[in-house]
């Protein structure tokens, strides 16, 4: 168990050097910068950060822990008895996911409770439309999720879904700098991505007290995500446990 | 209880078909101990693979409990217990006892009926005082005795057991015959893969014997025996006979000589020769001292069979 400790401190440990770290970059543009890229973000660049780097750790959670838990357990060589079980996989990957969520909101109550507290990051939160934005953003993403999924049980190693989406996320989304620094073609192509416009509602409904109304368009859009990645993810994952028990692989890592 | 319908299995590697399993049928009873023989890449456990349905057929298809492995695959499942006799199918950092709990949990036990199931178990296996033991620490029979508890856990009608014995201790071994023992005695149907041919005989009622990926052989020990005509003869002579003679001998099939004993070996090709082979000897100038004859055993009539493959 000690290992799964200093696992725990280390992590803790290194989200709160992160929150210094959005600190000191926050110190050098400015805390209330009047640059015009933050104005409609509250101009506060430190609360900037904090929202994308939070929705990023989701972001990474709900694209990478269905195939990362499947990743585990063909490593470990538990796939085939996982399988073999009464409780389909599905279930399996959703209880493995909900632990990591937990986990993860762990994390993200140190890094708010720091800005807040330590670095007086100030929030002007409206909580059901920050609800219905987090729960869509998850749904949709985890979508996408389950597409890396099924990548994952025929290729093993290397996840070209998710590796491509999350690079994709943290180059294009806005988590660091807000989209509109972006050139035309890539702020189009940003555009295209779900965590674009979740990220850009999380925001608003986070320091600006948007209500669900004044995020209806990003909510719209998030609803067709899901609706679109859902299915897909269920295909995806379908044809490629199917593959790997045609060729015989489900121990194989 | 099982039966296997033309199961054919082709992989394909590396733009190479391997042909895997090759058109098996067979049918096991209810209550029928199914020893799988064959050497090593025969297909025995491809075979298991697929009755398990963590591998789908090429074409061909079998039945378990009732259910088809291709439309039925989680009803087959809850018929049957896997013990795969491979080591990677635990968690290594959990103990014993977590890991069958936790695999336990995922058949839907309920709580209560889950712990009487593993102590009755572990101390079934006598592996109780090791449950705390982290699954890396224990030895490599004590893990087989998890493998098999864990197939246990729901108390299957159909067990697959994969090697459930190979390479561990005598004692563990001789524990683990017990209980599939006694699994038959209790009317529970068991294809019990293995290397292990005096296992076999003790333990099975029919035997299949694979090799490259076909049924060369099965049925009962018994029928197999009378099936396979030869019979091992070894005469002890007056004094050991000369060359002429041991020429007349190879007539009857394979001789092996010992000089120093007197003895000759003779691999009968047709025992209905027996008595033709007496003739010879009674019309030769050399008197005959003794005579003994055996049937082939399992392990003899697998080598003929298999044509001495993995040997």
């Amino acid at each position: 168990m000690i290992s799964y400790k200093t696992a725990l401190v280390l992590q803790v440990l290194s989200m709160l050097v992160t929150t210094a770290s959005f600190y000191f970059l926050a110190k050098l543009v400015g805390f209330q910068s009047n640059n015009p890229y933050l104005a409609q973000y509250g101009g506060n660049y430190m609360s900037f950060l904090i929202i994308g780097v939070i929705f990023q750790s989701f972001v990474s959670v709900s694209q990478n822990s269905f195939s990362s838990t499947i990743r585990n357990e063909q490593l470990m060589g538990t796939l085939e008895s996982l399988l073999l079980s009464r409780t389909p996989l599905y279930q399996i990957l959703i209880y493995s996911t909900l632990w990591t969520f937990i986990f993860t909101l762990v994390n993200i109550a140190i890094i708010l409770a720091a800005a807040i507290l330590v670095f007086k990051v100030s929030l002007n939160v409206n909580y059901l439309s920050a609800l219905i934005i987090f729960i869509l953003s998850i749904i949709s993403l985890g979508g996408i999720g389950m597409i890396s999924a099924g990548v994952i049980m025929v290729t093993k190693q290397g996840d070209p879904v998710s590796w491509f989406v999350t690079l994709l996320s943290a180059f294009l989304s806005g988590v660091y700098y807000p989209i509109e620094v972006l050139p035309k073609f890539l702020k189009s192509l940003a555009l295209i991505l779900p965590n674009t416009h979740a990220l850009i509602a999380l925001r608003q409904t986070l320091t600006n007290h948007y209500s669900i109304s004044q995020v209806k368009g990003q909510i719209l859009i998030l609803v067709i995500f899901a609706l679109v990645t859902i299915p897909l993810g269920i295909i995806s994952f379908k044809l490629g446990f199917d593959r790997s028990r045609k060729e015989g692989t489900l121990s194989y890592y | 209880m099982i039966e296997l319908q033309s199961l054919k299995k082709v992989f394909r590697q590396k733009r190479k078909e391997v042909l895997a399993v090759d058109n098996v049928s067979f049918e096991v009873g209810k209550g029928v101990v199914y020893g799988l023989i064959g050497p090593n890449g025969a297909g025995k456990t491809t075979l298991v693979k697929l009755l398990s349905t963590l591998i789908i057929p090429t074409s061909g298809t079998a039945f378990i409990n009732g259910y088809n492995i291709l439309t039925q695959d989680s009803e087959v499942r809850k018929s049957i217990g896997l013990a795969a006799g491979t080591e990677r199918s635990f968690y290594y950092r959990l103990s014993g006892w977590q890991n069958l709990w936790f695999f336990g949990a995922l058949q839907k036990l309920n709580s209560n009926d889950l712990k009487n199931r593993i102590e009755s178990l572990l101390k079934r296996l006598d592996i109780y005082s090791e449950k705390d033991k982290d699954f890396m620490k224990c030895s490599t029979g004590e893990k087989r005795k998890l493998d098999l508890a864990r197939c246990l856990l729901t108390d299957p009608p159909v067990l697959l057991l994969d090697e459930p014995t190979t390479s561990i201790d005598p004692y563990s071994a001789m524990k683990i015959r017990e209980v599939i023992g006694e699994l038959k005695d209790k009317g529970r149907t068991i294809i019990l893969v293995t290397h292990n041919l005096s296992e076999a005989e003790r333990l099975c009622d029919r035997v299949g014997i694979m090799s490259e990926g076909r049924l060369v052989k099965e049925g009962s020990l018994a029928n197999l025996k009378t099936e396979v005509p030869t019979k091992r003869v070894t005469i002890r002579l007056e004094i050991f006979p000369p060359e002429e003679f041991l020429q007349r001998l190879k007539a009857f099939g394979e001789v092996k000589t010992k000089p120093e004993r007197r003895e000759v070996e003779i691999m009968l090709l047709d025992s209905k020769k027996l008595n033709e082979l007496l003739n010879l000897i009674n019309s030769s100038d050399i008197s005959l001292e003794a005579i003994q004859t055996r049937e082939l055993s399992l392990e003899e009539i697998f080598i003929k069979y298999t044509h001495g493959q993995g040997q």
